[in-house]
């Protein structure tokens, strides 16, 4: 019986480290081919199906940043996710803080909270005709700040929602004790909030840096050509006339590889990031 | 602001191409074009067909892997932080490239896979109905692993006595599975649905960089329709109409996910 168990669990253990691998392959192959494509030469393109070139270019790259500006649209999207990460944490962390220990009623409270969660969630499509003609009348048109203004829109809600989850649950207690020992309202915040609520600061910044890297939707409508961000340089090489594969691929290259790097050094935070979007702890 | 602009503007006849200002109010004119028009509803039947094969399908991969890559081990660890890669990167870069793995001249899905197994692949994205699959597939590979890191987490947090009190007691692994791991997980299921639901029905980047909505119309979905009407063909009054009706939809979901964070809320306070 005994054996036999034993049996069983080898098998298991073998069908689990099995099925693991499977979709290890499923997930990574198509990054490994995004990055061997992205070198190789452009007659092979539609000629070569081995997954391998036969020999290695880095013509699409000098393509990308030479005519193409990559570095244009690298600083675009770097100071964008950045600015946009920075105001929506400040406003953000102060606004779910204000939330948790507010004396409102709590149904206006909820209400609030609603309003948020919507924003989150509600078609973004519906609201890019109005942005693009508002921010025509204000001439900011691409500009880097229409589509932080844009980005904002999004994340703001976003932080607003996940930080006010996070400050649920930080006790009053430790606030109070503060409070007997005459801290301020500004040093309470400062000495005794912050430091407690950074790893949930951590999941928020990693969140809307990733929302704002990625989104695509928003920044292509407001954008022409100076304020371009890089999802919307990547969509640029699918003309009418045909899908200019290499410099794509070279690109996508660019997109992808920072937040693949990011999301694995920054795991933690961002699992924690989604969990609180989604469940509870 | 910019919900009443469109509130407004979704009762106003404006083409941008040829007026620079609204041409007047024509009450539900927009609105009742829309309904009408046969694009739009063959829209809205995609995005049906997209949610309908999609959730289901992320829900069953996800949990699977979540049951099968926990664990302490080392390997395991490693795969987790491996396994949720497709849904940081941009989806719009993801649909790039998986144009380029379904392509029937080169690309390696139909001559390399398929081709090893003795298939021959279809035309994918220049095909009808191929191309409705070819983009559940690439929904189904970037979003797979939310359902799997909100399951992966909601299992640790299962109170381990109760598992191992049945176990004790003689119950199967399947017995465990069915009667408690998974009315324990109930909550979270709840919320990956209704999350997955919800996000299916808006997506536009994959399908955008994937098949342009084509072969034809076959895969354009809602918010892709009201994307070609209100920046192409820059019909603002019809874009903001069908957008108003889609946001009605999404509304009704939105309250649901609210009332079931709400409840599980109260469950825990």
């Amino acid at each position: 019986m005994k054996t036999l168990n034993l049996k069983r669990s080898k098998t298991l253990m073998l069908f689990k480290i099995l099925t693991t691998i499977l979709a290890l392959l499923v997930v990574l192959f198509p990054f490994f081919y995004l990055v061997v494509t992205s070198f190789r030469p452009a007659s092979e393109f539609l000629a070569n199906i081995n997954i391998l070139p036969h020999s290695f270019t880095l013509d699409h790259y000098r393509e990308v940043f030479g005519q193409q500006q990559a570095f244009g649209y690298l600083r675009n999207s770097f100071v964008i996710a950045t600015i946009v990460t920075v105001i929506s944490i400040l406003f953000g962390t102060m606004a779910g803080y204000a939330l948790v220990r507010s004396r409102f009623k709590q149904s206006l409270i909820l209400s609030i909270i609603f309003l948020f969660i919507f924003i989150r969630f509600y078609p973004r499509i519906s609201i890019v005709v109005p942005w693009f003609l508002i921010l025509n009348n204000f001439q900011l048109l691409d500009t880097i700040w229409a589509v932080i203004i844009l980005h904002l829109g999004l994340t703001v809600p976003f932080v607003v929602w996940l930080m006010y989850t996070f400050f649920k649950g930080v006790p009053v207690d430790l606030e109070e004790c503060a409070m007997i020992d005459g801290a301020g309202f500004v040093r309470r915040f400062r000495s005794v909030i912050l430091p407690l609520s950074l790893p949930g600061i951590a999941s928020a910044s990693i969140f809307t840096a990733f929302l704002s890297w990625n989104e695509f939707l928003l920044a292509s409508a407001v954008t022409r050509e100076s304020a371009k961000t890089l999802p919307v340089a990547v969509a640029g090489f699918m003309t009418d006339k045909g899908v200019l594969w290499g410099p794509m691929m070279a690109m996508s290259t660019l997109l992808v590889l920072p937040m693949v790097i990011f999301a694995l050094v920054l795991q933690k935070y961002l699992v924690k990031g989604m969990m609180l979007g989604a469940v509870k702890e | 602001m910019p919900l009443f602009y469109s509130l407004y503007l979704s009762f106003q006849d404006w083409i941008l191409l040829t007026n620079s200002s609204p041409q007047g109010f024509v009450g539900f004119t927009n609105y009742q074009n829309a309904i009408q028009d046969p694009g739009f509803q063959n829209s809205i039947k995609f995005t049906g067909f997209l949610t309908f094969f999609t959730v289901p399908m992320q829900l069953l991969l996800g949990t699977t892997l979540a049951f099968l890559v926990s664990g302490q081990s080392r390997f395991l660890q490693v795969s987790r932080a491996l396994l949720i890669l497709p849904m940081v990167v941009a989806p719009i870069a993801i649909g790039t490239l998986w144009r380029l793995l379904f392509n029937d001249t080169a690309g390696p899905i139909n001559n390399i896979f398929l081709h090893a197994v003795g298939l021959k692949g279809p035309l994918w994205l220049g095909d009808q109905t191929w191309a409705k699959y070819a983009i559940v597939i690439i929904e189904i590979w970037q979003w797979t692993p939310f359902v799997f890191i909100v399951i992966s987490a909601a299992l640790t947090t299962l109170p381990q006595e109760v598992l191992q009190a049945a176990q004790v007691d003689g119950a199967s692994r399947w017995q465990i599975f069915k009667k408690i791991e998974i009315p324990l997980l109930a909550p979270a299921f709840l919320l990956v649905i209704m999350f997955r639901t919800l996000e299916s029905i808006l997506t536009l980047d994959s399908v955008l960089s994937l098949t342009r909505g084509g072969p034809g119309s076959a895969t354009l979905n809602v918010t892709y329709s009201i994307y070609n009407k209100g920046l192409r063909e820059f019909d603002l009054g019809s874009a903001t109409a069908m957008s108003w009706l889609f946001m009605i939809v999404a509304t009704l979901f939105i309250l649901g996910i609210f009332r079931l964070t709400m409840r599980s809320e109260k469950k825990l306070g």
